[in-house]
């Protein structure tokens, strides 16, 4: 039971390779019933603390705004895939920290270049990470920025 | 004493080991800092280098970027809860906490000062010891004793005191079936892959430590800040007394032990380390602050353990030429590429290049102290910027953490994925780090099990035969036990 197709002998080990995932689902269900049957306060340490109800609330005002944070950073996922990460962080930045509430543009203009500029010269041109370079028509484009980034400066 | 003069002369009076010196310091202080690198990434990159420099010199800078590169990813864990690597996390719990409170500069001077000292009490422990502990750990420390060794630290992390410690065993097991996703350690068969790759290799810990730390706090502070209920931490730059630092010399005693210890055990190392002597402090403390409130003791015991855990890792790799983990597993390539095989004759065929880095990892340690004082004034500044502009950086940066280990975009998928489900278990009160514990020593667990079960003939009746382990065990259970006795008087009282 819920180990699909990993559930076969081992020859080199009788208790298999569905023995230890079983153990913990076991543990689990049992600590779950636990819980159900012998109800315990939650407000542990400040890390372990549940949030105060007002804060869960995503249907309460400026839920809307609550719901864009939490999805945004998927969205900039699976855009970065298709549009790549170095095209899609500026206005990944530039939406997050609208959202929350930061409202002065030339700030938030100079602000998200500066740091975009260090992102660049400190993963692009200085350690080579490979980011994603999008697909189609963003990838051509992506390789091509890239490039220039690597060269700028080298032709002299 | 005679081998530490002549192997500080030789570091002093070589202007390229100097530069050598030096230069790993400041690159492993700037590499740990930065979310995204690490201490690993920095040796990666240095590797083809190394080829130009003499054996002493390379080797010389790879053991300094070591030790300042577990340090440097200590002020990023306290700033903004980003760990620069696990044994980083620990740190992050109490770190992150004291931030918000306004210690910032408390807490990292703290860092530095624990840091420093369990590196160089550390290093004086691997000048004694050497070979004679390599050869000891190696003989009586097997996957039985490993085995009970992880019980014990899993116990004791899911017994620090919290109102519900339910949910942290829940969290615990939790954390342990999460590191199931894979492939199993025995035969390589996939575990929960659904046909993915990428899942047969298992979760990536970097990208579900970075969501589960840095991701979370984020949203949790940006859904805050949306209900106007955000206060910005106050900021001070007041780092710690030397009256406080001699109050927790047990603190860091104990520390410096457990993380030596953990340090000379392959494949265990810092990770461990850090978690086992940061919940020891926990049950220790006597500030009087909870576990995950801001308790200085528990940033103290994770870096001075996490630093001494260097200079144990050094013992099996010089003394049996056996790599404890990822970084010393780059060190022995670095030994390799200069025709040299570590292993008991180099103790004694090399002897002035293991004394040159017995003190290149002493003066780094030293040099810690120093370097981090000045670099933790310009540091704590950061926490004055507005948190609608740190909150979305800080994301930046743990999607480039994430994504920069593998290369892998499935990776930031996990890292936000995990911050949302982060998100919503803080929500309903389970401890996310121990989760994270569990995760890290879950495969560790597992793979000791099997060879445990394998020694033993699948009949515990035959671990009586392991008085160590035994020793362990019985340690687990006393933990446990002393861990619900103390629910039971929080819950009552």
């Amino acid at each position: 039971m819920l180990s699909y197709s990993f559930d076969q002998p081992l020859p080199t080990y009788a208790l298999g390779a569905a023995s230890w995932p079983r153990a913990l689902l076991t543990a689990l269900a049992l600590l779950g019933l636990l819980l159900i049957f012998f109800p315990q306060p939650s407000n542990a340490g400040r890390t372990s603390r549940p949030e105060n109800s007002s804060d869960f609330q995503l249907l309460s005002p400026g839920a809307r705004n609550r719901a864009l944070v939490l999805l945004l950073p998927l969205l900039y996922t699976w855009l970065m895939n298709l549009v790549g990460f170095l095209l899609i962080t500026p206005p990944f930045l530039l939406l997050l920290i609208y959202f929350f509430g930061f409202r002065r543009p030339l700030a938030l203009v100079t602000t998200v270049t500066v740091f975009y500029l260090l992102i660049v010269i400190l993963f692009v041109r200085l350690t080579f990470i490979p980011f994603p370079v999008g697909s189609g028509e963003f990838n051509t484009l992506n390789n091509q920025y890239i490039e220039w980034i690597r060269t700028l400066g080298n032709e002299a | 004493m005679t081998d530490f003069l002549s192997g500080s002369f030789g570091l002093l009076s070589d202007p390229i080991a100097i530069l050598m010196f030096v230069s790993a310091l400041l690159l492993g202080l700037v590499f740990g800092a930065i979310p995204g690198l690490s201490g690993m990434t920095l040796a990666a990159i240095a590797l083809p280098f190394t080829l130009h420099l003499s054996a002493d010199n390379a080797i010389l800078f790879y053991a300094v970027v070591y030790v300042a590169g577990v340090y440097g990813g200590a002020v990023t864990a306290i700033l903004f809860n980003i760990p620069g690597s696990v044994e980083n996390a620990p740190t992050a719990l109490e770190g992150y906490p004291m931030t918000r409170k306004g210690q910032a500069g408390h807490a990292i001077g703290l860092a530095i000062t624990s840091s420093a000292l369990g590196g160089a009490f550390s290093c004086i422990l691997l000048m004694l010891s050497g070979e004679p502990v390599a050869r000891w750990a190696v003989g009586a420390i097997g996957p039985v004793e490993k085995f009970a060794l992880i019980l014990f630290a899993l116990s004791a992390v899911a017994s620090i005191s919290s109102h519900s410690s339910l949910r942290r065993w829940i969290a615990l097991f939790f954390g342990l079936f999460l590191a199931v996703i894979g492939s199993d350690p025995v035969g390589g068969l996939a575990r929960y892959a659904f046909g993915s790759y990428y899942i047969m290799s298992g979760i990536n810990f970097v990208a579900l430590l970075l969501g589960f730390f840095a991701v979370t706090e984020v949203l949790v502070q940006g859904e805050r800040m949306l209900a106007g209920r955000y206060r910005p931490p106050p900021f001070s730059v007041d780092f710690p007394k030397l009256a406080e630092l001699w109050r927790m010399r047990l603190n860091i005693f104990r520390s410096t032990l457990i993380g030596f210890f953990c340090g000379v055990l392959p494949g265990v190392g810092s990770a461990l380390a850090s978690f086992l002597s940061y919940t020891e402090s926990a049950r220790w403390s006597n500030t009087g602050i909870a576990a995950g409130e801001g308790n200085p003791d528990g940033v103290v015991a994770s870096e001075t353990a996490n630093n001494a855990a260097t200079a144990g890792a050094m013992i099996p790799l010089l003394g049996l030429g056996f790599p404890g983990g990822g970084y010393t597993a780059i060190m022995l390539s670095v030994f390799v590429l200069h025709g040299l095989t570590p292993g008991p004759l180099v103790m004694t065929e090399q002897h002035d290049l293991v004394w040159l880095v017995f003190c290149g990892m002493f003066w780094a340690s030293v040099s810690i102290f120093l370097l981090g004082l000045l670099e933790a004034r310009m540091v704590v500044q950061m926490v004055r910027i507005p948190f609608t502009i740190l909150g979305p950086i800080i994301l930046v940066f743990a999607t480039i953490g994430a994504y920069s280990l593998r290369n892998n975009i499935l990776d930031v998928w996990t890292l936000f994925l995990a911050g949302l489900l982060g998100y919503v278990l803080r929500k309903f009160g389970y401890p996310l780090p121990v989760i994270i514990m569990g995760f890290i020593l879950g495969r560790l667990a597992e793979t000791s099990f099997y060879q445990t079960m394998i020694i033993t003939d699948y009949n515990p009746i035959n671990l009586v035969q392991y008085p160590l382990a035994l020793s362990f065990l019985l340690f687990a259970v006393i933990t446990t036990l002393f861990g619900l006795r103390k629910q039971n008087h929080m819950v009552s009282g």
